[in-house]
């Protein structure tokens, strides 16, 4: 009994303690619930500050892509592009030394030119190159890879001769491998318009004799895209600005000095070489006269005593070229062979002494009188222009022109409404331009095709007309016939205010390809051979006896470009 | 003309619409489709996007594609063609008007050398069978056929204007006539004859000589060798066995009997290369500086000038409907037993 009294109680005693257990850990989980809901809770905070700091970082990392995506060309590389370059074996390799090596984008014989490409990086710099990359982290195993864009014929066969050279030379850093691309120049120039091309080959040809034409397209911020440069400095664009904006000579001089010693320096294309013209002609003709603004007067022309003219008189000359016409209205045309016509068939307000580029009034009077401020250039005309129809030319006609100009939009509109805002006629003789802003070369500006002035005869207010059927200008001819793709014949103007031209009767022929026309000027069909003769046919001319073949300086520059915003490929 | 050879000529007729339509739409689209465009092309990087715009809405190219199809199915019906979007912009209608008749001018002369050269001496090289004069005539039209054609140009150019000067080096007309030459019709011969300028038509047709013999000997190889083929097959037959077991003579046989009797698929052959010589004698217009539409449409085709190209291969597009019709219209005069 009492051992049954014992196992009650002890049945007892457990189950209190079994009680007693269960209790005392509830009552601790109950603090450990209350623990971890605080501690949730506590993770929670933690989890949205969390989400908080990684919406930052994603803001952050946004806002890096902003301003700093991953651009292929860094400052470095394309100096080491720049280093590697050696333009003098260019040159050599691919045209037998005709071509000039280009150490600036501006022409040596143009004002304020400098050679800041020579200056920094010699005729090359291997060791440069080398340091460049390997600074970039580039090495034998890893090397810096990229395509190299060209067109294959428009700026002729030896294009894809000097790309491979430059592939040679820029493999020979043992850094860098080029992928050579080509395609026709459609397709080219839609590509590198929209920024799909690295690294390609653009030629440029310069609207008017100023250092701007050649830097700001390809270095400011608002032009270097549209030739697919995309380049933006702040300091150069300053630099520029202050540049075009100046009409004082030593300061424009120190400021573009400071340019070109920064464009080496960043790089934003790579100048490559001069591609020179040549001019064949028959041995008595004379005066030929071309000069930094490659202008080609025929009012210089003559036949010395003794020449045997290709038309049989020394009244009439035959000048024989491979260009065609694209647009005889000042308003509108903007290729050389067309400037070159209008040029001969009209005058702009200012011109340049035959063979140089020293700027002198032409159918102005005097050169401009500036506003201080820069922004009004006032030009008075000379009081015995006429049109080569008889009409009187007054202020008036050129405020006309700039009408047609700038509500046309013609193909060379643009040139001028980038500086010119408005034009008045103060009198019949006083006719004033006022600009957009101060620009410096302005009067290099008025001095090309479209400051010539245009015949209401010929053209009418509300239409280009590119193919007029005369052309009654100002200048030392007028054009008296057009066959499209033959010929065209000018003859002198009576009412032309300078001296009438040696030689009345100037007729162009037109000719399909280069072959053809150096036969002609060997054959002595035509008087003289011009653009474009080509290398091949040139140098063969250069020993044809009665012919004499001149080599041009021209402004012809051929130019690597850097894409500054093509992004490194993933 | 019989009733069925008009209904024919009628159905042959009716028919070109639809071949023109289909083909000028195939061209509108892929001209648009191909990279580049006519402002770029011609101005390159010369203008920015904002000034190619402008030019682009000057000219219609920014109007919806339908609107620029239907609106150039229009000129095409109209024959109005519309302006080129290049070169100057003129009046496609003016550019083909000066560029078509030269293009016939040189080509009708050069498809007669062709035709001369290569059906006599291929049926005369069928008649002398394996004597050394047909192995002459065949290796001949082989190195014909193989030189390219400007290279046949330069050297015939090198030889008679500028080694021994008796021919024009190039172009349509002596430089100082055509100063005061008045064209109407653009197809110099026709003009020089209405205006009874003998001397200009001396010049415009010794400047012909050049390019039309280029052209023509070019073509003649496969001339000679077709005609060759056709004849001796022809030779063996049993009309002609028959005809010379009568005692016909040898040459009446060949020149006469056989050869009219191989003159279809000759016939058919020049046909087809008159209307390719229309556009296709590029390298002959470059050579001789010949202001035609082969150059014209290759040039145009270059710089994307959408609406110059399609007028000039509508253009040729009827000719070769034409020319193909003109074809088997002559058929039925060489083979009587061809009826319509």
């Amino acid at each position: 009994m009492k051992t049954k009294k014992f196992l009650v109680l002890l049945a007892v005693l457990v189950m209190a303690s079994i009680l007693l257990g269960a209790c005392q850990p509830a009552a601790e989980t109950e603090e450990m619930v209350e623990e971890t809901e605080e501690m949730v809770e506590e993770t929670e905070a933690v989890v949205e500050e969390t989400e908080e700091m990684v919406e930052e970082t994603e803001e952050m990392v946004e806002t890096t892509d902003e301003t700093e995506p991953e651009y292929l060309w860094t400052q470095p590389l394309r100096e080491a592009i720049a280093a590697a370059i050696d333009r003098e074996v260019i040159v050599d390799r691919v045209f037998e030394g005709r071509n000039i090596p280009a150490y600036h984008m501006v022409p040596e014989s143009y004002p304020y030119a400098t050679e800041p490409f020579l200056d920094k990086y010699g005729t090359r710099d291997l060791d440069m190159a080398i340091q460049l990359l390997t600074d970039e982290g580039y090495t034998a195993d890893n090397k810096f890879v990229f395509d190299l864009w060209y067109p294959p014929e428009h700026y002729g066969t030896t294009t894809a001769d000097v790309m491979q050279v430059i592939k040679e030379q820029l493999e020979d850093t043992g850094l860098i491998t080029v992928n050579l691309n080509s395609m026709n120049w459609a397709e080219y120039v839609d590509g590198f318009v929209a920024g799909e091309l690295p690294f390609f080959i653009l030629g440029w040809f310069p609207d008017f004799v100023d250092p701007d034409t050649w830097l700001s397209p390809f270095a400011s911020c608002i032009q270097s895209p549209d030739n697919g440069v995309n380049y933006c400095n702040e300091e150069m664009d300053t630099l520029l600005t202050a540049a075009a904006s100046s009409s004082d000579p030593a300061e424009r001089e120190d400021l573009y000095q400071q340019i070109g010693e920064l464009f080496a320096e960043d790089v934003p294309t790579i100048p490559l070489f001069w591609e020179p013209e040549f001019i064949s002609y028959r041995v008595g003709v004379e005066g030929i006269k071309i000069g930094a603004p490659f202008e080609f007067m025929y009012s210089g022309l003559n036949f010395a005593e003794g020449a045997s003219p290709a038309s049989g008189s020394s009244d009439t000359i035959i000048i024989g070229t491979t260009d065609e016409v694209n647009s005889l209205d000042a308003s509108d045309a903007y290729a050389t062979h067309d400037w070159e016509i209008i040029k001969n068939t009209g005058a702009a307000l200012l011109g340049y002494v035959p063979g140089t580029a020293e700027l002198v009034p032409a159918a102005a009077a005097a050169m401009p009188e500036v506003s201080d401020d820069g922004l009004t250039y006032t030009f008075t005309l000379r009081d015995d222009l006429k049109f080569a129809d008889g009409t009187a030319v007054t202020a008036q006609n050129y405020v006309d022109s700039w009408d047609r100009l700038n509500t046309l939009e013609g193909q060379v509109s643009g040139l001028v409404q980038i500086y010119v805002d408005s034009v008045e006629a103060l009198d019949d003789l006083t006719v004033v331009y006022h600009l957009k802003d101060s620009f410096g070369f302005f009067p290099a500006l008025a001095a090309t095709a479209p400051f010539v002035v245009t015949n209401p005869a010929n053209f009418i207010a509300d239409e280009i007309v590119q193919f007029p059927e005369a052309l009654d200008g100002i200048g030392p001819y007028r054009m008296v016939s057009h066959t499209v793709g033959e010929q065209m014949v000018l003859e002198a103007n009576p009412e032309y205010f300078g001296e009438a031209p040696l030689i009345p009767n100037v007729i162009i022929r037109y000719f399909a390809d280069p072959t053809t026309m150096s036969n002609a000027v060997e054959t002595g069909e035509i008087d003289i051979a011009w653009r474009t003769l080509g290398p091949v046919e040139s140098i063969r001319l250069m020993d044809v006896e009665g012919v004499i073949t001149d080599k041009i300086e021209a402004p012809a520059l051929r130019y690597m470009v850097f894409n500054h915003t093509f992004l490194v490929e993933e | 003309m019989s009733t069925s050879l008009r209904r024919f000529l009628i159905t042959r007729l009716l028919l070109t619409i639809p071949m023109v339509l289909i083909l000028v739409t195939i061209i509108f689209f892929i001209m648009r489709v191909l990279p580049g465009d006519p402002i770029r092309s011609q101005l390159g990087p010369r203008v920015s996007e904002e000034q190619a715009n402008d030019i682009r809405e000057r000219l219609g190219l920014n109007r919806p594609l339908y609107v620029q199809y239907f609106d150039f199915l229009w000129d095409m019906i109209t024959l109005d063609f519309g302006n080129a979007l290049t070169q100057g912009e003129r009046p496609i209608r003016d550019e083909l008007g000066e560029r078509l008749p030269a293009t016939i001018e040189l080509t009708i002369p050069a498809i007669t050398f062709t035709a001369i050269i290569g059906i006599f001496s291929g049926a005369f090289a069928a008649k002398n069978r394996k004597k050394p004069i047909d192995y002459s005539i065949r290796l001949l039209s082989i190195i014909m056929y193989s030189i390219p054609v400007f290279f046949m140009g330069l050297l015939f150019q090198i030889i008679f204007s500028v080694r021994i000067p008796i021919l024009p080096l190039s172009g349509r007309m002596d430089t100082l006539m055509l100063v005061n030459f008045n064209s109407r019709t653009n197809f110099y011969t026709i003009d020089a004859i209405l205006s009874q300028n003998w001397p200009a038509l001396g010049s415009v047709l010794l400047h012909l000589v050049l390019p039309s013999l280029t052209l023509g000997l070019a073509l003649s190889g496969v001339f000679v060798r077709l005609t060759r083929v056709n004849m001796i097959e022809m030779l063996q037959s049993d009309f002609i066995v028959s005809g010379r077991a009568r005692g016909i003579p040898e040459n009446r046989l060949t020149y006469k009997h056989a050869l009219r009797n191989t003159f279809i698929p000759i016939m058919t052959l020049l046909g087809l290369q008159f209307a390719i010589l229309l556009a296709g004698a590029v390298l002959t217009e470059t050579t001789f500086s010949w202001p035609g539409v082969g150059r014209y449409l290759v040039e145009r085709i270059q710089l994307r000038d959408y609406t110059a190209v399609q007028a000039t291969i509508a253009v040729f597009a009827l000719f070769v409907a034409l020319i193909s019709l003109l074809m088997d219209v002559l058929y039925a005069f060489i083979d009587p037993r061809i009826r319509y």
